[in-house]
């Protein structure tokens, strides 16, 4: 009797309980006999079968003997279970004649701390099922057949066949391939016989032969087996021999040929038809001389003749290993995640730094039809701590060596490169047709500015994501833009600050990304001359490279096309007393976008801006007329970088104002206070900029009342601005229009000098 | 019930009494028989054997008339009831082999009252037989079984050959009807005595023998091995083999030898209990098509105890694995009270199941839901304590 492992023991322990129990239906015949296979055991059993009969499937016996071979550290291994006989040869899930295949995936499906109770509970599921003929019911995928792997030559199969390949009987042409490497072919198309042609191929060929019918589950060993096979499939002898003669002569004298064999014997999917399963059986380079010898003869060698029938008698099948990658039989492995929606995708990757250079590589293995990276950037030694870049790129544009590292994964997505400068040109240089989904993974500022600008001439009609991570790298932004929505990253960045301040004023998230401003620590590499960065290590990089994809990718999938969102994460590894929320989450619609009429500053104004106007309106209506003029302050932000002017919010009339159909005075009693509260409510975002006021019945021209007006606020005041809006709300008491105008105290310098004495 | 080439085996306790309808409503042939007194109770699942034959024989001259009669041994469960039937009905042929009764002549009392019924009877026939010096007629003929030193015996001298069989010999007549191509058994023992293949117990005088309706023993027929064990079962195939007749090992249904006894495989060798895989793979290497082994025995229970008369649990279980068609049992399978029955449809041999197959909760899922166990608390209370 072997030594037994502690695993073995538990095992033998847990069987007897089950044999215990069992009324004679299991019985141990042997609890433990030696084992080839080193520390392992076999334990010979009885099982009995009979009420598994019911004679559709598997023609059990009434008690069937079955092996189990266990491994020492079971239950963490799980036993391996065999008929002792090989009736069942041929049958699905029996495999190499007697092993008995109980789990699709052990991994999952196999539970140690259940041992040997769950393992019973399968081989009684298993053994029900065989007997019923239900271990490949029509709703489940097959499991593929087994044929035995005895080259060192590897097939990958790349290229679905044909829809309905083998719909017409038997499908006889050739298989494509491309050498990968000298193990190695990868399958990468179809060609029937009659399409032919007489031109060389080119590339290398192996024959090809689709069954219209399933074979047997296990493939033979021996070529006369497989011949027969073949034969009882319906492809006569003759028409396989002048198969095998024809592809003699297409390879070199040294190399062996290869001929595919297919039968509908895989599902992807409950429900799918039948898909070939393939297999390729490789023929030596000395069987292929004797064909040679056979066709050039003319079949009269009889030396070779001889040779060849002995082979076709003796020889074993040398089965290659295959490998499936066919999209027609295989589930990706992504198939449902987040970032299986970029799949066929074509992506424009915006950066290739840190963050850009780890995304890049998930865009790559998505499926992505094309990616296309541009950064201006040249490797440097320090960015190999946390960026995907070999020594050897060390002094070469980062866009066209991340392109390089890409290419070489060799997955089907076309990766082009260009080292563009985006803060000159960023999105402007695209023909946005050819393009599904942009991923800014700059982090700079400029980039960021470059693409505002843009925006404002040209629409973007694909989501865009921008990521960038904290100082130190300790948390994570990620904001999308949906193609409707009016305003670039910075926009969206504004508006979510000003949601941030309102909602989350003082959470260590709001803080990382809005510090104030003398509590910013800046990260220089070599101090003194090099660009500013972030401490962060490959794992905080990656950490954040993927998690903020992937909340990009699912904010893409859930938004209106004219909205757009930023969310804030922290490392989960962080403690900070705010740490339960390591999210925050905003999504928003676009400001209402309009034109400034004197510089053509676009305006954007928010729907709370236009809500609280309309709430005057009314109260000035209901309390005295809606002839009465109105109005208030005006807070946001003049943005003379992009042009841009932000309505965030608008006061109604400060108490001390005064009003009538022609005038409205505006007060300033408590606007000082108004202004500093606004301006702490939103980091210093949106503070005072302007005044409205209405023209109930008239157009929204700028009257003389409101040129005074603004030379009042832009000269004589004891802080006058350096400009100012004046929106004036026409026909306010009918059809209401936003008239917006921007002046600047040099404007009216200038206009008094060449009105020289003063009309105005 | 005999309109049909058929085998009955009879539900009769643990026992033999098998029948072959050779030709319907015409010849029939049994082999062994035991009727109690108590299979004449309704409420017992064991079947009057002697009631069914004397109902559904063909009658002769307004008597029921069996063909022929063969004791494989004269033990109780293979012999209850002769005399009655001898009563009842006419037997025309009787079927024995002397050496059977030769381990009893030193103790005569160790027979019991059939079995001295059955000698006293095959021994009137067999004088009857020489003193007519060839076939001495319906009723008194009788088919020894033996080997040549036998007719030197002063009982035995002038017994006509046609009534002699010898193991290796082929019968295919019964009662002197020549049924060539309707009935063939092949004698497989027992074997000389004080021969080298003369191995066993009293029990290894039994009769034994493949039983063919047809005429093609490679086609498959019925193994009957009387109480055979291991080591005679063994030399009947070594044997067999030897002289190149396997086609007569060759089975469709194999009455389990002794009962369903785990002595057919298993042997004690050094005190220890050790299967001998090598009958079970000659049994299985001669089944042909879907066979069945037939346990002819009260209810087989899922374990014994040492020193558990048969039927054995452990042997049921081997001939499980073994037997295309299944196991039966006589009191396990069939109608209550009601015999096996196998057709003969040319040479196939098929069990006609009267009960469907049970298909409830396995026996082994119950077993490892039992095993697994349940994670309720106690339902009664449990006491603890310390020592004082």
């Amino acid at each position: 009797m072997p030594e037994l492992s502690r695993g073995h023991q538990l095992a033998l322990l847990q069987l007897a309980n089950i044999v215990a129990n069992s009324n004679g239906a299991l019985e141990v015949l042997e609890p433990a006999a030696e084992s080839k296979s080193k520390s392992y055991i076999w334990i010979r059993l009885s099982l009995e079968t009979k009420d598994y009969r019911t004679g559709n499937g598997l023609a059990f016996r009434d008690r069937e003997r079955i092996s189990l071979h266990l491994h020492p550290d079971f239950p963490f291994k799980k036993p391996d279970v065999y008929f002792t006989h090989t009736r069942f040869i041929g049958t699905p899930h029996v495999q190499w004649g007697n092993s008995i295949c109980l789990y699709q995936s052990g991994e999952t499906e196999y539970d140690p701390s259940d041992g040997m109770f769950g393992f019973f509970d399968r081989v009684e599921q298993w053994m029900r099922a065989a007997g019923k003929g239900e271990l490949d019911p029509d709703d489940a995928p097959l499991h593929p057949p087994v044929a035995y792997t005895t080259s060192s030559t590897t097939f990958v199969v790349r290229a679905n066949t044909h829809t309905g390949i083998a719909d017409d009987g038997i499908w006889i042409g050739r298989a494509d391939l491309r050498n990968v490497r000298d193990d190695r072919f990868d399958l990468v198309g179809w060609t029937k016989l009659d399409d032919w042609g007489d031109a060389d191929p080119g590339h290398p060929i192996a024959a090809a032969v689709l069954f219209n019918k399933p074979l047997a589950t296990e493939f033979p060993t021996k070529v006369n087996d497989l011949i027969n096979l073949v034969e009882n499939a319906g492809l006569s002898f003759g028409l396989l021999y002048s198969l095998l003669r024809l592809f003699s002569l297409a390879g070199s004298e040294e190399e062996p040929a290869y001929f595919v064999l297919g039968a509908p014997m895989r599902r992807k999917a409950a429900g799918e038809p039948l898909r070939p399963h393939l297999t390729v059986w490789e023929i030596g380079p000395d069987t292929l001389k004797t064909l040679r010898a056979m066709v050039r003869s003319k079949g009269k060698d009889e030396a070779a003749r001889d040779e060849l029938a002995t082979w076709m008698v003796k020889a074993d099948v040398r089965w290659c290993d295959v490998l499936e990658d066919r999209p027609e039989i295989v589930n990706r492995r992504d198939g449902g995640t987040l970032l299986a929606a970029l799949s066929e995708k074509r992506v424009l990757l915006l950066g290739c730094g840190a963050l850009g250079s780890a995304v890049a590589e998930m865009v790559l293995r998505s499926n992505a039809a094309k990616l296309h990276l541009v950064d201006y950037g040249i490797v440097k030694p320090g960015v190999l701590v946390r960026q995907r870049y070999a020594d050897s790129d060390i002094g070469s544009a980062k866009a066209m060596a991340l392109q390089a590292h890409l290419q070489s994964i060799g997955l089907e997505c076309v990766v082009t490169a260009d080292k563009g400068n985006l803060a000159n040109q960023a999105l402007s240089r695209f023909d946005f047709t050819e393009w599904d989904l942009v991923i800014d993974a700059t982090a700079s500022a400029s980039a960021i500015h470059r693409i505002e600008v843009e925006l404002k001439a040209q629409s973007l009609p694909v989501p865009m994501l921008s990521m960038s991570v904290s100082a130190a790298a300790e948390n994570g932004s990620v904001l999308v833009k949906m193609p409707q929505y009016s305003g670039g990253p910075h926009h969206i960045a504004r508006q979510a600050k000003l949601e941030a301040f309102a909602k989350h004023a003082g959470h260590s998230l709001v803080k990382a990304f809005w510090p104030e401003r003398e509590t910013m620590k800046v990260f220089q590499p070599e101090p003194g001359c090099s660009a500013p960065t972030f401490i962060g290590s490959a794992a905080d990089i990656d950490h954040h490279a993927a998690g903020l994809l992937n909340i990009g990718l699912s904010r893409i999938e859930s938004l209106a096309p004219d909205a757009a969102s930023l969310d804030l994460v922290a490392a989960s590894w962080l403690r900070a007393d705010d740490i339960k929320r390591h999210r925050l989450s905003y999504t928003f619609k676009g400001y209402a976008r309009h034109s400034e009429q004197r510089h053509g500053y676009a305006v954007l104004r928010s729907d709370v801006a236009a809500l609280d106007m309309t709430s005057e309106l009314k109260r000035i209506a209901r309390t005295r007329s809606d002839k009465i003029e109105t109005g208030g302050l005006i807070f946001g932000e003049i943005d003379d970088a992009h042009q841009v002017i932000w309505v965030d919010s608008v006061s109604g009339p400060p108490p001390d104002s005064t009003a009538s159909e022609t005038q409205f005075l505006c007060g300033t009693a408590g606007t000082k206070e108004l202004n500093a509260f606004k301006s702490a409510a939103s980091g210093k975002s949106s503070r005072f900029i302007g005044i409205w006021h209405t023209h109930p019945i008239s157009r929204g021209r700028p009257s003389q009342d409101d040129l005074h007006a603004m030379l009042d606020l832009l000269h004589f005041q004891e802080f006058p601005p350096r400009q100012v809006v004046m929106l004036i709300v026409g026909h306010a008491a009918t059809r209401r229009e936003e008239n917006y105008y921007l002046y600047r105290r040099n404007e009216f310098v200038l206009i008094a000098r060449h009105e020289d004495g003063g009309q105005q | 019930m005999f309109d049909e080439r058929c085998v009955y085996f009879w539900p009769v306790g643990t026992g033999d009494s098998t029948t072959f309808v050779v030709r319907p409503n015409e010849v029939v042939f049994q082999v062994d028989l035991r009727h109690s007194q108590k299979s004449e109770d309704e409420e017992t699942d064991c079947a009057p054997v002697i009631d069914y034959l004397e109902e559904h024989l063909p009658k002769v001259d307004g008597k029921p008339y069996l063909s022929a009669f063969a004791i494989t041994h004269p033990d109780k469960d293979h012999i209850q009831g002769f005399e009655e039937l001898l009563e009842r009905v006419t037997v025309g042929e009787l079927w024995f082999s002397p050496r059977i009764f030769r381990e009893h002549d030193d103790d005569p009392g160790s027979l019991g009252d059939d079995a001295k019924a059955f000698r006293d009877e095959a021994h009137r026939r067999v004088t009857a037989t020489v003193k007519a010096g060839g076939d001495p007629g319906v009723g008194n003929r009788v088919r020894l079984v033996g080997w040549d030193d036998l007719l030197d015996e002063e009982h035995y001298q002038g017994f006509p050959p046609e009534f002699f069989s010898m193991p290796g010999d082929v019968v295919e007549s019964l009662d002197g009807d020549d049924l060539t191509g309707e009935f063939r058994a092949f004698i497989h023992g027992p074997f000389k005595q004080g021969s080298d293949e003369d191995v066993g117990d009293r029990n290894d005088t039994s009769l034994a023998m493949q039983v063919v309706l047809g005429d093609d023993p490679s086609a498959g027929g019925v193994l009957l091995f009387g109480d055979h064990k291991y080591p005679v079962i063994r030399k009947i195939f070594d044997v067999t083999k030897a002289h190149g007749k396997e086609a007569n090992l060759h089975w469709q249904v194999l009455l389990a030898p002794h009962h369903c006894s785990k002595s057919v495989m298993y042997q004690d060798e050094d005190g220890k209990e050790v299967l001998k895989q090598d009958i079970l793979d000659d049994l299985d290497a001669y089944q042909v098509g879907a066979g069945y082994v037939v346990a002819s025995a009260n209810s087989i229970p899922a374990s014994n105890k040492d020193g558990d008369n048969p039927p054995h649990a452990k042997a049921k279980a081997r001939y499980q694995e073994l037997a295309t068609g299944g196991f039966v049992c006589t009191h396990d399978d069939g109608g209550h009270a009601e015999p096996l029955k196998f057709t003969v449809d040319d040479s196939d041999i098929e069990y006609d199941e009267t009960s469907g197959m049970e298909q409830g909760k396995s026996a082994l899922a119950a077993a490892v839901s039992a095993a697994r166990g349940s994670d309720a608390t106690p339902s009664t209370k449990v006491g603890f304590g310390c020592p004082n």
